[in-house]
């Protein structure tokens, strides 16, 4: 499978609901209008701001929405993430369980939010790889395999990483992989 | 007939409850209100802002724009008129003659900002990073990154007011010295409305459960400690516990003040209690934020919990 990809890059203050709300939108419009599984990139490298209200309406609500197994339309990598993001971040996913890919604004993995440490490094692992099995997986990790498919599943369920029949992709490699099916637009009032 | 009440000499957020006592009790509850501030010699941003929820309470509880006699003391006129308090009292009380603008720099955090949209939380965290940068990094001493922190605190405690309050609001942020109290400098943010408060915010959602508990207290102790809102949605509620739980990191203090009731987180150089009951009744929610400057042994402390 091989999502389409939709770009969002957000450059103000990212604070109060109503501003979360509308980038929400935006996103989701993206989502929907692209009439195929989406990929949907937030850079928020050049954010001097998110509060908790904003990063809960935005990252929290956009990762329950990819993470409804049963209206998986989307997959959210977060990019850009500096330390002065993640607090807020971090903070509304645990509260929801949930957990968010992202990467750093020195391109380093992150994994924001709640997820135990066998997935974690799972999906650090395939982050490395971009695209690999669950045999490979379980050799690198010196785990047993039912044990990695289970952590996969997870995974797979938290939308967290893509499955392509028998292998398991990375978002970051799915990005590098796909060609954006628009040109790089704006998204919202926060563009 | 308008009915005068005195405003204490000293105006801060412990002398405001004995302006609330004034204003609530006694005199006829319909009359016009007149503050007397003639002879204020001090007030602090709990003390400036306070002014104008007990004059937004009265306006709206008699219908009548209540009326203000502006302190004597030339440098506390001198003090409110760059903290730009008039232009926000101009939409509370009804002025003769309204005080001309200052042309002088205000040193403040940040002046007297009435909070009525979402734009205006914009307005005032996107305008604040300067100022904090200069008095919560270079004269306070804390890291570079309480910048944002502050801002997002002040973001959060902003937008309390718009969105639990039902109300406008106001918000000041000040530093000074507390010689006195603890020989420090402090940034001193208070925060007010007078909006439906934290019993009429949480009572639709929370009342029903805790029965005949149910009051001003624990409504603050619902929000404050545990994080409930009015809100079924389960990401709701994250902005105040942040709030505290920010402050305890910098072993700053804060307090709530909700109806009959506050709340607060006393550090070990604070005063007063952690939870307070009967006091007089005043609609809406009053905050009060005090970052005191950074000294060593506390940046331990921080250290060892991050």
């Amino acid at each position: 499978m091989r999502p389409a990809v939709a770009h969002t890059t957000l450059f103000s203050y990212l604070v109060t609901r109503p501003t979360g709300r509308t980038v929400r939108a935006t996103v989701e419009r993206q989502i929907a209008d692209a009439g195929r599984t989406v990929l949907a990139v937030l850079d928020l490298r050049h954010v001097p701001v998110i509060d908790f209200s904003c990063a809960d309406e935005i990252v929290a609500k956009l990762v329950l929405l990819a993470s409804d197994a049963s209206t998986r339309r989307s997959f959210i990598l977060f990019r850009g993430i500096a330390e002065h993001h993640l607090g807020p971040i971090d903070s509304v996913l645990r509260h929801r369980g949930l957990a968010a890919a992202a990467e750093s604004a020195d391109g380093e993995p992150l994994l924001m939010g709640a997820l135990d440490s066998g997935a974690t490094a799972v999906w650090r692992e395939i982050w490395i790889l971009g695209r690999t099995g669950a045999s490979p997986l379980a050799d690198r990790l010196e785990l047993p395999l039912d044990r990695v498919c289970g952590l996969l599943d997870d995974l797979v369920s938290r939308a967290l990483v893509i499955r392509d029949g028998e292998r398991y992709v990375s978002l970051r490699h799915a990005l590098l992989d796909a060609r954006p099916s628009s040109p790089a637009r704006p998204g919202g009032p926060g563009s | 007939m308008s009915r005068v009440v005195r405003v204490p000499e000293r105006l801060d957020e412990s002398s405001f409850e004995t302006l609330v006592r004034r204003v609530r009790w006694g005199g006829n509850p319909k009359a016009r209100l007149l503050l007397d501030a003639r002879s204020v010699g001090w007030v602090s941003p709990y003390g400036l802002i306070g002014l104008l929820a007990v004059g937004q309470e009265a306006r709206v509880r008699t219908g009548l724009p209540p009326l203000i006699e502006p302190p004597r003391d030339s440098e506390v006129r001198s003090y409110i008129n760059r903290m730009r308090f008039w232009p926000a009292a101009a939409r509370v009380f009804d002025f003769r003659r309204l005080p001309k603008p200052s042309l002088e720099v205000s040193d403040a955090l940040i002046e007297v900002t009435t909070i009525r949209s979402h734009e205006d939380v914009h307005s005032v965290v996107e305008g604040v990073r300067d100022r904090a940068q200069r008095i919560l990094h270079d004269r306070l001493g804390y890291p570079r990154p309480a910048v944002i922190h502050f801002s997002v605190m002040l973001s959060e405690v902003c937008q309390n007011i718009l969105e639990h309050a039902d109300s406008i609001g106001w918000v000041c942020a000040q530093r000074y010295r507390w010689q006195r109290r603890l020989g420090r400098d402090v940034v001193v943010l208070a925060v007010m409305d007078v909006g439906v408060g934290f019993d009429g915010s949480l009572g639709a959602e929370h009342a029903r459960r805790y029965g005949e508990r149910w009051s001003a207290a624990a409504a603050l102790e619902a929000a404050f400690l545990h994080g409930e809102s009015r809100f079924p949605d389960p990401g709701r509620g994250q902005g105040l516990k942040a709030i505290r739980s920010q402050i305890i990191k910098w072993n700053g203090a804060i307090r709530i003040r909700s109806g009959d009731a506050s709340i607060a987180r006393v550090p070990d150089w604070g005063e007063g209690e952690p939870l307070s009951t009967g006091l007089p009744r005043f609609p809406g929610a009053q905050v009060l934020i005090v970052l005191p400057e950074r000294v060593e042994r506390e940046e331990r402390v921080e250290r060892g919990r991050t």
